[in-house]
C-alpha cells in the first residue's frame, strides 16, 4: 500500500477512528491496533514477506531479553552476535547475494575463468534495510547497556513495524520511539493539524514535484545519447528534484501520519539543497540514516579520536557503506565514494562543523558568498546523483560525457518542452516555499497560521487541487522503497 | 477530537461534493467509446464488415468507402486483447457479419496496454480485464483521474457555449487533438483533419519511432499476443467469417526509422498462422507516401483515409 494511493486514504481514516474512538480506553488496545494495522499495511505488498518481518521482530525481541538476562559477558556476546549475524545475513541474502555472485563471476571471467554462480530469483522484501536497521540499533544499544530490553512484545513489535515508518523510515531509535509507544497518548488537536499539513506537503512533493520531474528524468537517463549537453543538464536537475521530492515527501507523509496517532518520529530532512558544504548537506539529507551510521559505525570505528588518518579512513568507510546500503550496484558505491571525496576538504581542514545553523537565519536573502557556496554544493550533489540514477557506472560516465560536450550551450530540444516549462515553474514555486519557511520543520508547518481562515483554506485547497491534477491512474512507487 | 473532525469535515466537504459530482458526471457523460459501441449495436443487423485495431485503423479506415456495410471498432491504443474481447462480446449480436479486418502493425504484437484504457473499456464496453475493484467503483479518482475528468468537463462546457452561439453540430464527446470539434462520427469512424507539419520534424518522428522500437523488445508480449491472435482467428473461423489481417500505411520518414527485419519476421509468423484459418494477410505499410495524406508520421488524415479505404475496399472484394 503506497502513501499516494487511494487504498491508503481509505486505510488511514479507518485506523485513525478505531484508534481514537474504539481502542482509546487502554494503551494495550491502541498498540495492538497499531501492530495489526501495520502488519496489514505490510502484507498489502506481499503477505509472504510478513513472516520475514515477524521473524526479524521475534529474533531481536528474544535476543534483547536474553542479553538483558545474561549472567556472563560471553553469554551476552553470544546473543548479540546471533542477532547481528542473522539480521545482516538476511539483508545480505536478499539484497546483496546476487550482486556478489555476479560481480565475482564477472571478475573471474575477466581472467578467463568461466563460472556460473547460482543466483536468487526473489524480489527484495520491501523495507528490509529499514526494519533491519531498526532491529540492529536496538540490540546494539542493549549490548552497550544504553537501554534496557523491552519486555512487552507488542510494544517492541510496534517500535519496529509502526506502519508510517515501516518501509522507508525514518530509521528510529529505541530511546526515542519506545518511550512514546509505552506512554499513554491523548489526542492533541494542534499536533494532528500539523500532521495533516505535513501529509499535504509530502503529497505535494511526491505527486506534483517528484512524479512530474520523474517523467523528464527518465526520458533523459533512458537514452542520453539522443540529447544535447544542455538537455542532459536539465535531466540531471529533474532527477535531483525528483529524488528529493520523492524521499522527503515520503518522510513528510510518514511524520505527519505518525502525528495523527500522537507519535513524533525523527526528522529526516532539513532543507538539504540549501546547504553550504557537503558536510552540512549530510546533516540535512536522510538525517536518520546519517546519524545511524555515525552512532553505530563511525564512532565504534574510532570516529575522529585517532587523528586525521583515522578520520579520513572512517569517513570513507561510512560513505562506502552508505552507498552500498542503498543498493547492490556499483553506481551506489561510486555515489558514496564521490560524496566521501566531496567531504574530504572539510574533514582535513576541520571545517565540517562550520555550518550548523540554517543558512541566512532570520534574513530573507543569503549573502553572495553563502549563495555561491550553496550553488557549488548543489552542483556537486547533482553530479553525484547522476551515478545514483544511472543503471551502470558506464551509463553514468556516458551521461557526463554527454553533458560536457559542445552541445552544452545549445538550446535543449526534446518532446514535451511545454510540460517541462510547467514543471520548472512548479519546482521554482516549491523552492521559494522551502526557502521562505526553511527555519520551520517543514515548509508548510506555519504557512498561513496568521491568515484569515478562508484564505488559509483556499491555499491548502489550491495545493490539493494541484495534487489531484497531477495524480496518475497507475501507482508510482517511492524510490526509497527499493532500498 | 470533535472539533478536529468537524473542522476537517467542513474543510473537505467541497472536495467530497466535487467527488460526488464527478462520480455522477463520469457515469453519464458521453465518450468516444460509448459512441462507438452504441453505434455498433444500433447498426447490428446491417454490419457486414467489422474493423478492429489501434489508432492507425481507427483514423485510417473510413467505412463509408467500403462497399459493404462496415463498422470501425478500432480505437486509440487498443491492444489485440481488447480487439479479441470486443469481438467475443459483439459477434453473436451481428447476424450479417461476413468479414473482419484486423489491423496488425509494426508494434501490435508487442503491445498490451495495462493503463487507463483498461478502465474505460470496462466502463463503456463492459469488458473486464481484471481491473481493481476500487477502480470499478471510483471513476473520478481512479478510473479517469481528476486530470482527465476535469478536461472532459472543460470540453463539455466549451461545447455547450459553442452550441449556444452556433447552429453547427459538435461532437458530443471529447476526441483527441487533431480531430475537428465540429466533426461527426460515421459508423465508428472519425478522422484527423489536415496535416500537422510539426509532427514531421525529424526529432519528433524519431521519438515516435523510438516508442515503437522500444515496444518491439518485449518478447513476452509477443508470445501472449500471438496466442490472442490465434484465438481471434479461431473464433472468426468458427463463425465462418472471412478475416483480413492488414498492416496500415505509415509515412516514409517513419518507415525509415523502424526495424524492418523485425517487421518481416512478424509478417512471416502471421502468414504462417493464418494458413490454418479462413484469413488473408495484406501489407499496406508502404502504400501511401504523400505527407499531405497523413496527420502525423503514422496516422492517415481524412483525405488519406479516403484513399486508403478505397484501396482496402478493392483488396477485400
Amino acid at each position: 500500500m503506497l502513501f499516494n494511493s487511494i487504498n491508503f486514504f481509505i486505510f488511514l481514516p479507518i485506523v485513525f477512528l478505531l484508534y481514537w474512538f474504539v481502542t482509546n480506553k487502554k494503551l494495550v488496545f491502541q498498540n495492538g491496533l497499531l501492530l495489526v494495522s501495520s502488519f496489514f499495511f505490510y502484507a498489502c505488498w506481499d503477505w509472504r514477506f510478513l513472516f520475514l518481518l515477524m521473524f526479524s521482530i521475534l529474533l531481536d525481541y528474544i535476543t534483547g531479553i536474553k542479553m538483558g538476562d545474561a549472567k556472563s559477558k560471553p553469554e551476552k556476546k553470544f546473543w548479540f552476535w546471533l542477532s547481528i549475524i542473522v539480521n545482516v545475513g538476511f539483508l545480505g541474502v536478499f539484497k546483496y547475494y546476487n550482486f556478489f555472485a555476479e560481480s565475482l563471476a564477472e571478475s573471474l571471467s575477466a581472467i578467463g575463468l568461466q563460472t556460473n554462480f547460482w543466483t536468487l530469483k526473489v524480489i527484495l522484501p520491501v523495507g528490509i534495510s529499514f526494519y533491519t536497521f531498526h532491529g540492529l540499533s536496538y540490540v546494539i544499544d542493549i549490548y552497550y547497556d544504553r537501554i534496557k530490553p523491552e519486555k512487552n512484545f507488542i510494544d517492541y513489535a510496534v517500535f519496529v513495524s509502526f506502519f508510517p515508518l515501516l518501509v522507508a523510515g525514518p530509521i528510529e531509535r529505541a530511546t526515542h520511539l519506545l518511550p512514546q509507544i509505552k506512554k499513554e497518548r491523548k489526542f492533541d488537536y494542534n499536533q494532528a493539524v500539523v500532521g495533516l499539513r505535513q501529509i499535504l506537503w509530502g503529497l505535494f512533493k511526491k505527486v506534483v514535484i517528484a512524479d512530474s520531474c520523474a517523467h523528464f528524468a527518465n526520458m533523459f537517463f533512458d537514452d542520453p545519447t539522443q540529447y544535447s549537453g544542455s538537455a542532459l543538464v536539465l535531466g540531471a536537475l529533474f532527477f535531483t528534484f525528483q529524488i528529493y521530492g520523492d524521499f522527503s515527501g515520503y518522510s513528510d507523509i510518514a511524520l505527519g501520519t505518525a502525528k495523527l496517532f500522537g507519535i513524533d518520529l525523527l526528522r529526516n530532512f532539513a532543507f538539504p539543497y540549501f546547504s553550504r558544504d557537503i558536510a552540512e548537506f549530510w546533516r540535512r539529507w536522510h538525517i536518520s540514516l546519517s546519524s545511524w551510521f555515525k552512532d553505530y559505525l563511525y564512532i565504534p570505528l574510532g570516529g575522529s579520536k585517532g587523528g586525521l588518518w583515522m578520520k579520513v579512513r572512517n569517513t570513507f568507510i561510512i560513505f562506502l557503506v552508505s552507498g552500498f546500503w542503498h543498493g547492490a550496484n556499483w553506481t551506489f558505491i561510486v555515489w558514496g565514494l564521490l560524496n566521501a571525496i566531496y567531504i574530504m576538504p572539510s574533514i582535513i581542514f576541520n571545517t565540517n562543523r562550520n555550518n550548523i545553523e540554517i543558512v541566512a537565519k532570520g534574513k530573507l536573502f543569503p549573502t553572495f558568498s553563502e549563495l555561491f557556496s550553496i550553488v557549488i554544493t548543489f552542483g556537486l550533489t547533482v553530479i553525484a546523483w547522476i551515478f545514483f540514477r544511472a543503471k551502470s557506472v558506464s551509463d553514468a560516465l556516458l551521461y557526463l560525457k554527454g553533458i560536457f560536450s559542445t552541445s552544452l550551450f545549445k538550446v535543449p530540444v526534446f518532446i514535451g518542452r511545454t510540460d517541462a516549462i510547467v514543471t520548472i515553474i512548479l519546482v521554482l514555486f516549491f523552492l521559494v516555499m522551502e526557502w521562505r519557511w526553511r527555519e520551520q520543520q517543514f515548509a508548510l508547518e506555519t504557512i498561513g497560521i496568521n491568515w484569515k481562515r478562508p484564505l488559509r483554506w483556499a491555499f491548502y485547497s489550491g495545493l490539493i487541487c494541484l495534487i489531484l491534477m497531477y495524480m496518475h491512474t497507475e501507482e508510482t512507487p517511492f524510490i526509497y522503497f527499493q532500498f | 477530537m470533535k472539533k478536529f473532525l468537524i473542522k476537517l469535515f467542513i474543510f473537505l466537504s467541497p472536495f467530497i461534493l466535487v467527488s460526488i459530482f464527478f462520480e455522477i458526471y463520469l457515469r453519464t457523460v458521453n465518450t468516444h467509446y460509448k459512441e462507438k459501441i452504441n453505434g455498433l449495436y444500433k447498426n447490428k443487423d446491417k454490419v457486414e464488415v467489422l474493423i478492429l485495431g489501434n489508432s492507425h485503423a481507427n483514423y485510417g479506415i473510413n467505412p463509408a468507402y467500403i462497399s459493404m456495410e462496415s463498422y470501425n471498432m478500432a480505437m486509440v491504443n487498443q491492444p489485440l486483447l481488447h480487439d479479441y474481447l470486443i469481438l467475443e462480446k459483439v459477434i453473436n449480436s451481428l447476424p450479417n457479419l461476413k468479414k473482419a479486418i484486423i489491423s496488425i502493425d509494426y508494434h501490435t504484437l508487442y503491445f498490451s496496454d495495462d493503463g487507463i484504457r483498461n478502465n474505460w473499456v470496462y466502463y463503456d464496453y463492459g469488458i473486464d480485464t481484471n481491473i481493481e475493484y476500487a477502480t470499478k467503483l471510483s471513476r473520478f479518482w481512479l478510473g479517469y483521474t481528476p486530470k482527465v475528468a476535469f478536461s472532459m468537463l472543460k470540453y463539455d462546457i466549451k461545447r455547450s457555449i459553442y452550441n449556444l452561439k452556433n447552429e453547427k453540430p459538435t461532437l458530443n464527446f471529447k476526441a483527441e487533438n487533431g480531430v475537428s470539434f465540429t466533426d461527426t462520427i460515421h459508423n465508428g469512424w472519425l478522422g484527423y483533419t489536415g496535416t500537422n507539419p510539426k509532427k514531421f520534424n525529424d526529432n519528433v518522428v524519431k521519438s515516435r519511432a523510438d516508442v515503437f522500437n522500444q515496444n518491439i523488445t518485449r518478447k513476452d508480449e509477443r508470445v501472449k499476443n500471438l496466442k490472442v491472435f490465434k484465438s481471434m482467428l479461431e473464433l472468426l473461423k468458427k463463425k465462418n467469417i472471412k478475416t483480413y489481417v492488414i498492416t496500415m500505411p505509415c509515412h516514409p520518414k517513419f518507415r525509415a526509422m523502424i526495424d524492418e527485419n523485425v517487421r518481416q519476421k512478424d509478417i512471416f509468423e502471421i502468414e504462417k498462422i493464418i494458413k490454418d484459418y479462413n484469413a488473408v494477410y495484406i501489407d499496406f505499410f508502404d502504400n501511401i507516401n504523400q505527407q499531405k495524406l497523413y496527420y502525423d508520421c503514422d496516422h492517415l488524415n481524412k483525405q488519406g483515409a479516403v484513399i486508403f479505404s478505397n484501396l482496402l475496399n478493392i483488396s477485400i472484394q
